[in-house]
């Protein structure tokens, strides 16, 4: 099931939410040209996942949803213009889990 | 020493940095004083965050003393209040007594190398003198560029307010979208957080966005007013906010935003 919240999708897999650019992000902000992600793992909603350097701005990326992050796509670290990918298993960038049921409901349905 | 004795001192110091540095000939010493102060802002913009001799930070701080002092320093008592919390006025920034002004920088945020140019965050480094560049690199150092709508906060240095609350706010490039104006609103939200942290008793807005960054003018003012009177609603002990706007345009939108008779 997908959702979107504060321009980002996020897919959930049973128990892993995977967060991910929407076109209208990528279009916003351009070419990617460094992904920095941040240390802290237990996010809460609107705490920056990474910062992006892109072509038309620098930005922080609010988690859009509190929870654990368990992976980072660190395939971005070497190669950040795959977040530019219309494909959504290249254009990911963190998945979380712990994640409250009943707030991701109340995403927007994608 | 003379004021003239200053600044031709600041000049052929910052010269010679150049010179030993990059060995960049000096130009001559303009005769008359409007060109020598623009060598010397020129000189300022330029100049790299390095660390300066005593001396030159001592004839440096009494030149600006006494440069800035040329119109008079205005307090928020010298403000014309619009609203309780919040008061609104045309004028320079830089010449606010209060606790804090609001830089509206670029992502390096080392303020702008470019000589003479007409933005806001130049006046502001060439006023507070090059201390500021310093604490910017200080708050920058490792880092990598400064993120949209987040805020950093340096002392004033000889700028008359205690400090510079420096904040990189959406840039536009083709239009505005929902994205850059919520990036506006977090520039102007982070700003009265960092500015609530510290305790100020109030701060003094420009109209982030406007300049360089060509944000519209009606939508910024429309943002900037919406964001910080909803923040002043949840937060009772936060700072006073001055919008000290440039433009007699801008004092209209805002006039017409605070719901302020003409």
């Amino acid at each position: 099931m997908k959702k979107r919240g504060d321009y980002l999708f996020v897919e959930k897999d049973n128990d892993v939410y995977t967060v991910s650019l929407t076109p209208e992000l990528q279009d916003d902000i351009g070419t990617v040209g460094y992904v920095e992600f941040k240390d802290e793992d237990n996010v809460k909603k609107g705490d920056a996942l990474a910062k992006l350097e892109a072509s038309k701005t620098v930005l922080d990326i609010p988690a859009p949803i509190g929870g654990k992050v368990v992976e980072k796509n660190t395939k971005l670290e070497n190669d950040p213009k795959l977040l530019n990918s219309p494909d959504d298993k290249q254009n990911w960038l963190v998945k979380l889990s712990e994640v409250d049921e009943s707030a991701f409901d109340q995403l927007k349905n994608a | 020493m003379e004021q003239v004795e200053r600044r031709q001192f600041l000049i052929k110091y910052m010269q010679h940095e150049r010179y030993e540095l990059a060995r960049v000939r000096p130009e001559e010493m303009p005769s008359d004083e409007t060109g020598q102060k623009r060598l010397l802002r020129k000189l300022f913009n330029l100049r790299q965050p390095d660390s300066a001799s005593d001396e030159f930070v001592r004839i440096q701080d009494d030149y600006l003393n006494e440069v800035n002092h040329t119109e008079p320093f205005l307090g928020k008592s010298d403000l014309p209040q619009v609203k309780p919390k919040i008061y609104l006025w045309q004028g320079d920034i830089t010449r606010l007594k209060v606790d804090a002004i609001v830089n509206p920088a670029n992502s390096r945020m080392l303020g702008c190398f470019v000589p003479n140019h007409g933005c806001l965050d130049n006046l502001i480094h060439t006023k507070a003198g090059i201390q500021l560049r310093l604490a910017d690199q200080k708050i920058m150092r490792g880092k990598s560029p400064e993120a949209t709508g987040k805020a950093k906060i340096t002392p004033g240095f000889n700028l008359p307010a205690k400090y510079v609350i420096h904040t990189v706010g959406p840039v536009i490039i083709h239009q505005v979208t929902p994205l850059r104006r919520d990036l506006l609103a977090d520039s102007y939200r982070s700003c009265m957080q960092l500015a609530e942290a510290k305790g100020l008793h109030e701060i003094a807005f420009c109209c982030i966005s406007t300049g360089e960054f060509r944000f519209p003018h009606p939508d910024a003012a429309k943002i900037a007013v919406k964001t910080v009177t909803d923040y002043l609603k949840e937060h009772p002990d936060a700072p006073d906010v001055i919008f000290a706007v440039y433009s007699p345009e801008d004092l209209a939108l805002y006039k017409q935003e605070l719901g302020v008779d003409k």
